[in-house]
């Protein structure tokens, strides 16, 4: 079987500067509303005083989302027309000519990955630049990346490297639909 | 309008399928009964939901593409399953009309119509089920979709077949109440379960459902009422009263499930919350 293709995040090294997600939202000319990647942002904690000092576990971090390319997505599995289908490296892509704008896809993906576009009627979401890559470039999001914090590649090289957890807080089990996707979590996002 | 089409969908089809249940049982236990009106009417909403269903996709000139995928979707499945349900009951109203005399091929074409539209049901419920709502999740929606479908289309059935259906009038009444117990009793412990939840979708869908509260109170205040106008209606003897009792009866329970849907998909929030 081919390559399967996915993104890496190096969570704890995210500043939260929402390149990635107007990178995308440019490159895919996307309308008002409809985001493919999006950052999410999280913050919580207290400060308390004991014996006259200020203690604080205060934190605030980030998290960037787009498709996860799943093994086992249930976006893919749920589509009634087969709008939603696997490419050959793995990643799952959306044919609008076949989208009857019916939605299930979003009511089965825990990721809230695919959009529904109000002037067309239909589903749309990330398709890991499928024509920056075929042209040997990365995804948009990877490259406008100031921290180089995002990364696209065959998800077994990038397990190797990284690990292969895709847990964090705010996120599904990974177990749900096997995500492409390795996440380096920040100390706060640990599950 | 995307919960408005749904819920017309669902209520529609799941009347009509509760409908020809009793058509069927009732065309077997009264020989000479014909129950022409509620076969008509359960063919009229089950086109009706047919329709509705396509009011909510985005290009439903296309909607038959929705067929292509039965193998792996339980979306493309309900389509199937809904459409074939339709179909046999619009055929079994088509032969009453044209050879009325031929009993055998209606009560045949409205039994398979009655084990397809009940399959259909568990179909629906998978539908749901199966997505990635954690609030549908689980057995109530199974409980809910079935005491719809068996409540409304009792008290429908007798309503539009009141001088045939004497003799049925007995088990409507058991049907509807046994229905409707065994809703309360899968819905409502499930509910104050799902409230200690810390799942962030399960407390998302509650707090819509906590917003639309008093629309939840009317949907149980029209079900139990209507219910119990079925029980009383039950132990007296056929009357012009009678009638008014079973419609009003009718139109609590329909009213009351149809209410009870839309808060059902507007409760809808996926997955872990993100959005």
């Amino acid at each position: 079987m081919a390559k399967r293709y996915g993104f890496y995040i190096d969570q704890e090294n995210c500043i939260g500067c929402f390149t990635c997600q107007i990178a995308c939202k440019d490159k895919n000319d996307l309308p008002d509303g409809v985001l493919w990647r999006k950052v999410y942002e999280f913050s919580g904690g207290t400060t308390i005083e004991e014996n006259g000092v200020f203690k604080s576990n205060v934190f605030a971090y980030w998290l960037s989302m787009a498709c996860n390319h799943c093994e086992n997505a249930k976006c893919v599995t749920g589509c009634p027309t087969g709008a939603m289908h696997y490419a050959n490296d793995g990643t799952v892509q959306h044919d609008p000519d076949l989208c009857i704008g019916c939605q299930y896809c979003r009511m089965n993906c825990p990721y809230d990955a695919p959009k529904f576009m109000e002037d067309k009627n239909i589903i749309s979401k990330c398709d890991a630049c499928i024509d920056l890559r075929e042209a040997g470039k990365n995804p948009a999001c990877v490259d406008a990346c100031l921290m180089r914090v995002l990364e696209f590649g065959p998800i077994d090289e990038l397990r190797a490297k990284y690990g292969s957890n895709a847990n964090v807080k705010g996120l599904p089990s990974s177990d749900i639909t096997k995500p492409s996707l390795v996440i380096n979590p920040h100390k706060a996002a640990i599950k | 309008m995307e919960h408005v089409s749904l819920t017309l969908f669902s209520i529609c089809l799941q009347a009509a399928i509760g409908i020809m249940v009793f058509v069927t049982i009732g065309r077997l236990i009264n020989k000479d009964g014909v129950f022409k009106n509620a076969m008509f009417v359960a063919a009229g909403l089950g086109i009706i939901g047919l329709f509705s269903s396509m009011l909510h996709l985005g290009r439903p000139f296309k909607a038959f593409y929705a067929l292509n995928q039965f193998a792996s979707s339980w979306l493309s499945r309900e389509i199937w399953f809904s459409g074939l349900f339709v179909g046999l009951t619009v055929l079994a109203v088509l032969v009453l009309i044209i050879k009325p005399q031929n009993k055998a091929i209606i009560n045949g074409v409205s039994l398979v119509a009655s084990a397809v539209g009940l399959a259909a049901i568990a179909v629906m419920s998978s539908v749901f089920t199966n997505s990635s709502v954690p609030f549908w999740q689980g057995g109530a929606t199974f409980v809910e979709f079935y005491a719809a479908a068996i409540s409304m289309g009792a008290i429908i059935f007798l309503f539009l077949s009141i001088g045939e259906a004497v003799k049925l009038k007995k088990l409507v009444a058991f049907s509807v109440v046994a229905a409707i117990i065994v809703q309360v009793v899968a819905v409502m412990p499930n509910l104050i379960s799902l409230a200690n939840s810390s799942n962030e979708a399960i407390i998302g869908s509650l707090a819509i459902l906590n917003g639309l509260a008093t629309v939840g109170i009317l949907k149980w205040l029209f079900i139990l009422i209507g219910a119990m106008l079925v029980v009383w209606v039950a132990k007296d003897e056929i009357s012009p009263a009678m009638t008014n009792t079973v419609m009003v009866s009718a139109l609590l329970l329909f009213v009351g499930q149809l209410v009870g849907r839309y808060m059902f998909y507007a409760a809808m929030v996926v997955g872990s919350g993100l959005s």
